[in-house]
């Protein structure tokens, strides 16, 4: 069965991208190797520099306005996205709408009004966003997210939303063919390093440091304190320890490097006097095709944040470039990949905030060499796990299918009017400018 | 009592014991409930008369189903919503049991209206587990009860929701006491190995499956019990068509009377002890549906209590637990090959079964109340504000009363006979 897939990115595909991005871009790709007689097209917002298809067959187009996404979905079959401008009610009905709910939107949202709303406009902004939310569970045909708890959390959205009536489950007492887990994948290319990126290139790395790589943003729900505090407390007995930032200027300007968590950890380093020494924040952001050349030349991987409802329903897209570089894991509890790390293990997962448990597990990624020979083992089977190829399995179904389990269509229109209109109304109410989206 | 009692009762015992000055009073709907003799609460039955003075004496109202009565005293008591159960996803059940068409769907829109009153009424909310809880954050997150407020009050929000499981029994096991089954039963024999299906057979469980496995092992001295085929206050939950299927079958195999035995009225929550005390196996299967994926099935606790190994259907999240501690053996749904190999693993491989008893007694400390109920406990205890402010709710409230009493009334005219 030939079907046409469009695969809408709202954020950059390029040279250089973030999660979503590379999410987008990775998506288009295994659809394309799923389903090899359908036809997949890669949407992305205009502005940037060439990339190559994530395979041959994958077009790749520019759009500049929602309006011309409208009309590029409207050629399609199924479209794909994070999120669909309001506009797409026009094509319920007509495309089948699969919405991609990787990550909780709302509550890293919550994190984010703290940062950039004035608290007066905060409940206006939050229910706008509610809104905004609401409205695409109303208008998806198919939601699919990162792991079995996003997929709860969803669900108890959708039972909110009377978007599960009694016809769903009928048909399909699973769920399954509405809301499916679709993780984020590992790419099936092997590592592949061009040439030197840390050692002897950034001033202060020796080739005998160990490295700690930090490798993603440095976002509102992350804890670089404490890592740079157990890296502070570790040099008073050993001097290789090198801890590395990789990225610090986000390519969706969401995270810059003026974001309050950044600053403060410079600040941090700084004042401890180990910035350059055996701390170091990389400029820029690391281009997609040299990402490689970093995780191969480091020893172990670290990410801390904190035990909240944000890592609760977060699926760390990151934690992902450690499993395929097999580098063993220094994260903090509360998410489910921090599970996996545990239970597997594929490093040490710590208490947040605890300087203590962290300086304890760095030493133990980096100088316990039979159990980093055990991770990564455990590493390796997990990036297996999470191909993107066999992740992928579920949104190609639904897109072979190419039939719509969700809540009735016209009842689903007519609520979705109603929450888009919803939504305009906070939108235009609210007088604190959010960032763009 | 079934479920939803002993675990009131269970709530009322440990915030007497634990909440240091509370006084304490259990309502129940039936107008005979009485207090055991040594109860550190009261026991008073509740009707639509006397539920408003109830609420007006006390300060923290507790409740599985919050009436929309309590909107006059929403901002001078405290309520806690006890939603034990994932109720889009039974009641969605129920009503595939028992109504068609638009009656149907009249049935499950009255289910989400009465559960946004609930999330939004509550204070706190406890649930049984933590998919349970997951799924209720979606619905307050898209109901704005997690608000802005609530999320700087609380970055976990867990005194906003928590997960407070259904207990074990307090008293320890005593395998000693008099027999129900062996020698008192002309069905089991001294040698025979028992399984117990200890709770209804409720529309979303498969006996079928069960009785296929025992027909293809085809032993004997392998005797199933199912136990406790009627639940009190619920008309015919129990004795609903997958009953009478589960019977029909066992008659047509030849297994009833035989290898197959129903009790057939409702056992008391005292007597099930005996039973399950003396039985050697549990077992319940059931479908691997989103019902089950949030279900959390409180016949395992007295299965774990009495350290009796127990068989399950792969699903729910104690059959993860199954899995991950060596609780028993959890089986592919409908699978009845599967299903006999366990039987046949539990009863014959002695060692193997004295493994998975040993786990289950490894797990009876944490499954206390005290220990479960403790978000409840503290809640109470420590009387903190609510997070999510309750002026921020109140709109949604009213808003959220009336469209429940409107599907109410909806759904009562939809389902007249």
């Amino acid at each position: 069965m030939s079907r046409s897939i469009l695969v809408i990115s709202r954020a950059a595909v390029g040279p250089r991208m973030a999660s979503p991005g590379i999410r987008a871009y990775q998506i288009a790709g295994a659809l394309a190797r799923a389903l090899p007689e359908a036809r997949v097209t890669l949407a992305r917002p205009a502005g940037q520099d060439p990339v190559t298809p994530p395979e041959p067959s994958v077009r790749i187009v520019d759009y500049r306005s929602n309006w011309e996404l409208v009309r590029l979905a409207r050629q399609h079959d199924v479209a794909i996205a994070r999120n669909f401008p309001p506009y797409f009610i026009a094509l319920m009905g007509r495309t089948l709408l699969a919405f991609d709910g990787y990550t909780p939107l709302l509550i890293e949202w919550l994190e984010l009004a703290e940062r950039d709303i004035a608290p007066r406009w905060r409940r206006v902004w939050s229910a706008s966003n509610r809104w905004y939310v609401n409205l695409q569970l109303t208008m998806a045909d198919y939601i699919f997210c990162a792991d079995e708890r996003q997929r709860d959390h969803w669900i108890g959205m959708l039972v909110a939303l009377a978007l599960l009536p009694s016809q769903v489950y009928e048909r399909d007492p699973s769920v399954r063919s509405l809301v499916g887990v679709v993780p984020y994948g590992v790419p099936p290319t092997p590592l592949s390093p061009n040439g030197p990126a840390m050692r002897g290139v950034v001033p202060g790395i020796g080739p005998n440091d160990r490295i700690l790589l930090w490798h993603g943003a440095v976002t509102d729900w992350n804890d670089p304190i404490t890592a740079i505090e157990a890296v502070h407390r570790l040099g008073q007995k050993r001097g290789d320890l090198r801890l590395v930032f990789m990225g610090v200027d986000h390519p969706d300007y969401v995270f810059g490097p003026n974001a309050g968590k950044l600053r403060a950890a410079v600040a941090k380093a700084r004042e401890l006097g180990i910035e350059g020494k055996s701390v170091f924040f990389l400029p820029g952001w690391v281009p997609y095709d040299a990402i490689d050349s970093y995780l191969a030349e480091a020893d172990a991987g670290i990410c801390l944040g904190y035990e909240t409802v944000e890592s609760r329903f977060a699926f760390r897209t990151r934690y992902v470039d450690a499993f395929r570089a097999q580098l063993p894991l220094v994260c903090t509890r509360g998410d489910v990949l921090a599970e996996r790390v545990e239970r597997d293990p594929l490093g040490v997962a710590v208490p947040e905030r605890d300087v203590e448990a962290v300086s304890r597990a760095i030493e133990r990624v980096l100088d316990d060499a039979d159990f980093a020979a055990e991770c990564r083992r455990n590493l390796a089977a997990i990036a297996d796990e999470l191909s993107w190829d066999r992740v992928i399995a579920p949104l190609a179904e639904f897109c072979a299918r190419g039939e719509s389990n969700a809540a009735p269509l016209a009842k689903r229109r007519r609520d979705a009017i109603l929450r888009a209109a919803t939504y305009y109304v906070l939108k235009k109410a609210n007088r604190n400018g959010p960032p763009q989206r | 009592m079934s479920a939803p009692g002993i675990r009131a009762s269970a709530q009322a015992q440990v915030l007497a014991e634990q909440v240091p000055g509370a006084e304490v009073t259990l309502a129940g709907q039936n107008g005979d409930a009485s207090a055991p003799p040594d109860a550190p609460y009261r026991v008073v039955p509740w009707t639509s008369k006397n539920i408003l003075r109830l609420v007006a004496e006390h300060d923290i109202i507790i409740s599985s189903g919050l009436p929309p009565q309590i909107a006059p005293f929403f901002f001078q008591k405290r309520f806690v919503a006890d939603l034990f159960s994932q109720y889009a996803m039974e009641w969605m059940e129920v009503g595939l049991q028992h109504y068609h068409g638009f009656g149907r769907r009249a049935w499950v829109e009255r289910t989400r209206t009465w559960l946004a009153m609930q999330l939004t009424a509550a204070d706190f909310v406890i649930c049984n587990n933590e998919r349970q809880r997951d799924s209720y954050l979606g619905t307050m997150f898209s109901l704005g009860i997690v608000s802005n407020r609530a999320y700087a009050a609380d970055r976990t929000l867990r005194r906003l929701i928590d997960s407070a499981p259904h207990g074990v029994r307090r008293e320890p096991p005593d395998w000693s006491g008099p027999r129900v089954l062996r020698g008192v039963h002309p069905g089991f024999r001294e040698k025979d190995t028992i399984l117990v299906w200890n709770g209804g057979i409720i529309q979303w469980y498969d006996p079928g499956t069960l009785l296929e496995a025992l027909r293809r092992l085809g032993r004997d001295d392998i005797k199933l019990l199912f136990l406790g085929a009627s639940y009190p206050g619920i008309g015919d939950l129990g004795k609903g068509p997958r009953f009478q299927n589960a019977k029909a079958i066992a008659a047509a195999n030849g297994q009833l009377g035989r290898t197959v035995f129903f009790e057939e009225g409702w056992v008391s929550h005292e007597e099930a002890a005996r039973y399950v005390l003396e039985a050697d196996i549990g077992v319940c299967t059931y479908w691997d549906n989103l019902e089950t994926r949030y279900a959390h099935r409180t016949r395992f606790l007295d299965l774990i209590w009495a350290e009796r190994p127990f068989i399950c259907t792969h699903g729910d999240i104690l059959a993860e637990e199954v899995e991950r501690r060596g609780w028993g053996i959890v089986v592919p749904q409908q699978d009845a090959e599967a299903l006999a190999r366990a039987i046949a693993k539990l009863a014959d491989d002695k060692a193997f079964w004295e493994r998975c008893r040993r786990n289950l007694a490894a797990a009876r400390a944490e499954l206390q109340w005290e220990v479960t109920q403790r978000p409840l406990i503290e809640f109470c205890r420590d009387g903190w504000d609510p997070i999510s402010p309750k002026a921020e709710r109140f709109p949604g409230l009213v808003q959220r009363i009336a469209a429940y009493l409107g599907r109410r009334a909806v759904y009562v005219w939809a389902t007249k006979p």
